[in-house]
C-alpha cells in the first residue's frame, strides 16, 4: 500500500514507489516468496514426471530462465500475465529434457497461484528493475522452484527476420 | 577493394565579405595552438576491415530470386562533446558523450530506378539505412562484424523498400518516370586526417556557466534562466563501392543562455542568445556573456508590460536575427531541388517546400538580391562560420552554389536524388528525409543585397512607406523563437495537448522580439507577434537592404517546431549539437508586405505565490 487508501485498506505500509515526475502508486519492493515444506530442486524434476505420468500427458515444462514478463492490472482488460522465457525444456516421461523457444507463459495469477503443488529448498534471487504507471523502479524476487500442476504457454512472438544473408566473416589478423 | 593510396584536398574558398560585422560578435579567430591527435578509434585497420566487408557483400550479398546491391556506402561517424549546463550560478548537469557509429545504405535496382526516396506506408523506417555503434577501443573484428550485420539489414530493407515503391507506382501513384533515381557521380579521395583543436575541457565549461547564469539571481521579472556550454568535434568517414574513401573533421564550441518570463496576462515571455564559434575563442567572453544576460533579463521586463500586437499588414524591417529568422524559416526550405520523397501524403510533402522547384530560370526575389551556398566557407563577414563540410553525406565534393543572382533563379541545391533527367548533384546532401534519401540543403547561406543603407537609414524607409500605405507605425522583427532552445520541460499534458491542436506547422516560429515604429522614431516593444504563412511573391518586394551584416550559426533539426516544443527542445537542454551546422548571413530585409497577427497563445496561469527572493 502507498498513500492512496482503498476499501478495508486505510492505511500505507511503506511502499509507495515513483521514478522522478511521476505520482507514486503503491509497487513491489523486495519481493520474498517462503514456504513451509519445500524438497530438494532434483526431488522437483521427478515428481514433474510422475505428474506427466499422472495426467496422462506426452510431456511436462521446465523454465530455467525469463527476460521479462508483464501483467495487465487495468480494471477494462483482462487481467493476464505473460512471462517471455528465455531458456525453456521439455521434459518426457522417459526423462528426456529437449531443449525449446518460440513459447511463452501465460495465464491468470490466481489460477496460477493454485496451481503451485510443491517449492524447492533452494532460493533463486532476481535483481532488476519493474515498469508501472510511477514509471520504472528498482525490484527484486526472492523464490524457491516451483512445480506447478497446470500452466498455460503459447506460442511466442517470432519476428519476421532472416538471418543475415553471408555467412560472418572471418578475420585473419587479431587485433593488437 | 584496398581504400586509395593518394590524397586530394578540397580548397577552401573564403566566403566573400561584403560591410560591417555586426556587433557586439568577435571576428573569427585564425585556428593556433596544437591541435588534437587523430582518431583512435577509427584507425586504418578499421577501415580496411570495413572496406573488406563492403567488397564481400558488393560480390556476394544476394537473396536469389532478388536484385543484388548496386552501390553500398558506410558513414562512420565519431562524436566527442563536452557539455554544461548551470543555473542561478550553480551547475545543474554535466557530461561527456563519446560514441562511434557506423550506418550502411544499400541501393538495390539501377540508377534508373532503384529503391531510393520512398517512404513505405506505415512503415517510415524501412529506408536502406542501418547503424550500430563501434566501440571506442579500435577492434577490426568488431567492425568488420558491424559492418556484415548493418549491410544486410540494409539490404534486406533496401528490397522491401524497392518492393513497396514497385507496387506504389503500379497503384497509379508514380511521378514522371523519365527521372532516374540516382546520378553518377566521380568518386573522391582524401584519407589524411583532419585534426582540430582539442576540446575545452568539461572543467572549463562548467566554471564559464556557473559564472554567467549567477547573473539571474534574484531577478524579480524572470521566471526561469539557464546557461549552457559546448565543446564538440564530429570525425566523418566516407567508403563507397564507387571508390570514394574520405575523412573530414567539424569542430564547433557554443554558448547558449535562455531566460523565461511571464506577462500579467499569463503569456509565456522566451529570449534567448545563442553562439557558435570553431573553438570558444570565437565565442563572447565572460564580461560579455554577463552583459548579454542583463539584455535579456531587461527585455523579458519591458516584455511583461509591453503591449500584444493588434492584427498587422504592412513593411516590415527585419534586421539582425530577424533576417536570419525569416531567411531560415521562409525561404531556406524552398532553395532544395531534391523531389519529396514519394509515398507521402499532401500534409506531410508540404514540409518540404518545394516553392521554387519549377522556377529555375525565373525572378523569384528582388532584383537587389542574391544567394549563394558555400560549404567551403570557413568565414562569414568576418565571424567564424560552423557549417562547412569538405564532402556531402553522399561523397560528393562541396561546392559553392550561387542559386540566385540579381533575383533570378539559376540553380537549386541538389543531391544524388536528382528531380529531372540530366541533373547531378552539386554536394548539398545533408538532410535525411522520410525514405532514406539525402535531401539538397542550405548550410553556409549568403545573402546580398544590392544598395545596401545604414540601418538607421532603413528604419527611416520602413516609416515612410508604413506612412504611405496609410499605417500609423511599421514593424520591426529582432529576433524569432527556436523551439530547440526555449522549450520549457514543464508544460502539463494538458497544455502540450492544447499546443498541438493550436499549433500551425506550416507558420514561421513566433517573432519573439518585435518594435513598433512610428513616424517621429519611437520605437515601442510589442508581443505576440506571429507571422502568417510568407508566401514566396512576398520576396520579390525586397524594398530595402542594410549595410551592416549578421552571421548567424545553428545547428538545423530534423525536428520541426511543433516536434521540439513537445519534446522539451534540443539535447536534454545543453547547447544543440546534434542537428545540421548551418549559418546563415544576411544584412537586414525590408519586405514590403507582409502580414502578422497578435497572439497570446502560451497563456498560462500566474504562479499562485510571489518568487522567493530576498
Amino acid at each position: 500500500m502507498g498513500r492512496n487508501p482503498i476499501k478495508g485498506f486505510p492505511k500505507s505500509n511503506g511502499h509507495g514507489r515513483r521514478s522522478p515526475g511521476l505520482p507514486a502508486v503503491a509497487r513491489q519492493g523486495n519481493l520474498v516468496v517462503s514456504v513451509e515444506r519445500s524438497v530438494p530442486r532434483v526431488d522437483l524434476e521427478r515428481m514433474l514426471v510422475e505428474e506427466i505420468k499422472r495426467q496422462k500427458r506426452p510431456y511436462g515444462m521446465i523454465f530455467t530462465d525469463i527476460s521479462g514478463g508483464f501483467t495487465n492490472t487495468s480494471a477494462f482488460a483482462p487481467q493476464a500475465f505473460k512471462v517471455n522465457p528465455v531458456m525453456a525444456y521439455r521434459l518426457f516421461p522417459d526423462g528426456k529434457k529437449e531443449l525449446v523457444r518460440g513459447v511463452d507463459i501465460s495465464g491468470t495469477p490466481l489460477v496460477a497461484l493454485q496451481s503451485i503443488r510443491a517449492a524447492s529448498r533452494e532460493i533463486e534471487t532476481f535483481n532488476g528493475v519493474c515498469g508501472a504507471e510511477s514509471g520504472w523502479v528498482p525490484v527484486s524476487a526472492s523464490a524457491p522452484s516451483l512445480l506447478l500442476e497446470k500452466i498455460e504457454v503459447e506460442k511466442g512472438y517470432v519476428a519476421p527476420d532472416r538471418p543475415p544473408v553471408l555467412n560472418p566473416p572471418s578475420i585473419r589478423k587479431e587485433a593488437p | 577493394m584496398k581504400r586509395a593510396l593518394f590524397v586530394l584536398v578540397s580548397a577552401v574558398i573564403p566566403a566573400s565579405t561584403v560591410a560591417q560585422p555586426a556587433k557586439p560578435d568577435k571576428p573569427a579567430k585564425p585556428a593556433d595552438g596544437p591541435v588534437g591527435a587523430p582518431s583512435k578509434a577509427v584507425t586504418d585497420d578499421i577501415l580496411d576491415a570495413i572496406a573488406e566487408e563492403m567488397n564481400r557483400a558488393m560480390t556476394q550479398l544476394e537473396i536469389p530470386g532478388a536484385p543484388k546491391p548496386y552501390h553500398i556506402a558506410y558513414k562512420i561517424t565519431e562524436v566527442d562533446v563536452n557539455d554544461a549546463a548551470a543555473s542561478l550560478g550553480h551547475t545543474t548537469s554535466k557530461r561527456n558523450r563519446h560514441f562511434v557509429n557506423l550506418e550502411a545504405r544499400v541501393r538495390v535496382g539501377k540508377p534508373e530506378f532503384d529503391n531510393g526516396n520512398f517512404a513505405v506506408a506505415q512503415a517510415e523506417e524501412i529506408d536502406a539505412v542501418a547503424a550500430i555503434n563501434l566501440p571506442l577501443e579500435a577492434t577490426p573484428r568488431i567492425a568488420r562484424r558491424a559492418a556484415w550485420l548493418v549491410t544486410d539489414s540494409a539490404y534486406k530493407e533496401a528490397l522491401m523498400q524497392l518492393r513497396a515503391k514497385i507496387e506504389a507506382r503500379r497503384a497509379g501513384g508514380a511521378r514522371g518516370v523519365d527521372v532516374p533515381s540516382w546520378t553518377e557521380e566521380k568518386a573522391v579521395v582524401s584519407e589524411e586526417p583532419v585534426l582540430v583543436q582539442p576540446l575545452e575541457t568539461l572543467d572549463e565549461l562548467e566554471a564559464r556557466a556557473k559564472a554567467v547564469s549567477a547573473v539571474f539571481r534574484d531577478q524579480l521579472q524572470v521566471r526561469d534562466s539557464r546557461v549552457a556550454v559546448t565543446s564538440y568535434l564530429e570525425r566523418r568517414w566516407y567508403l563507397t563501392t564507387e571508390g570514394t574513401s574520405v575523412t573530414d573533421t567539424r569542430r564547433a564550441s557554443g554558448v547558449l543562455i535562455a531566460a523565461s518570463g511571464q506577462a500579467a496576462d499569463g503569456q509565456a515571455l522566451s529570449q534567448y542568445f545563442l553562439r557558435y564559434g570553431h573553438t570558444a575563442k570565437d565565442l563572447p567572453g565572460e564580461d560579455d556573456l554577463k552583459g548579454e544576460s542583463k539584455r535579456l533579463m531587461e527585455t523579458i521586463g519591458a516584455l511583461a508590460k509591453a503591449p500584444v500586437l493588434e492584427r498587422y499588414s504592412g513593411p516590415v524591417l527585419f534586421e539582425g536575427e530577424g533576417a536570419v529568422g525569416v531567411i531560415r524559416y521562409s525561404l531556406a526550405p524552398h532553395l532544395g531541388g531534391t523531389p519529396v520523397p514519394e509515398g507521402l501524403n499532401p500534409q506531410e510533402a508540404k514540409t518540404f517546400g518545394g516553392a521554387l522547384t519549377d522556377k529555375v530560370g525565373l525572378k523569384v526575389l528582388a532584383t537587389n538580391l542574391s544567394i549563394a551556398d558555400d560549404p567551403t566557407a570557413k568565414v562569414g563577414a568576418g565571424k567564424a562560420l560552423i557549417g562547412g563540410y569538405k564532402i556531402d553525406d553522399e561523397g560528393v565534393a562541396a561546392r559553392r552554389v550561387e542559386m540566385i543572382q540579381d533575383g533570378t533563379l539559376k540553380t537549386l541545391l541538389t543531391s544524388r536524388t536528382p528531380s529531372q533527367k540530366g541533373q547531378k548533384s552539386n554536394g548539398h546532401a545533408r538532410r535525411t528525409a522520410d525514405g532514406g534519401a539525402f535531401h539538397g540543403s542550405a548550410t553556409n547561406l549568403f545573402v546580398t543585397g544590392k544598395g545596401g543603407v545604414a540601418r538607421a537609414a532603413l528604419v527611416q524607409r520602413l516609416t515612410s512607406l508604413a506612412r504611405a500605405e496609410g499605417l500609423k507605425y511599421g514593424l520591426i522583427v529582432r529576433r524569432f523563437d527556436d523551439a530547440a532552445i526555449t522549450s520549457a520541460p514543464e508544460w502539463s499534458r494538458r497544455e502540450l495537448v492544447q499546443m498541438i491542436k493550436t499549433t500551425d506547422q506550416a507558420l514561421p516560429p513566433p517573432a519573439i522580439l518585435a518594435y513598433r515604429v512610428y513616424p517621429n522614431g519611437k520605437q515601442e516593444l510589442v508581443r505576440g507577434a506571429q507571422l502568417a504563412e510568407v508566401p514566396m511573391r512576398a520576396w520579390k518586394d525586397v524594398v530595402g537592404v542594410s549595410k551592416e551584416i549578421t552571421t548567424y550559426n545553428f545547428l538545423a533539426a530534423k525536428e520541426s517546431q511543433l516536434q521540439l516544443r513537445l519534446t522539451s527542445g534540443a539535447d536534454d537542454g545543453f547547447v544543440p549539437s546534434s542537428g545540421i551546422e548551418s549559418g546563415v548571413i544576411t544584412p537586414d530585409l525590408l519586405l514590403k508586405e507582409i502580414d502578422i497577427v497578435g497572439t497570446s497563445v502560451g497563456e498560462r496561469p500566474m504562479p499562485v505565490l510571489a518568487k522567493p527572493i530576498k
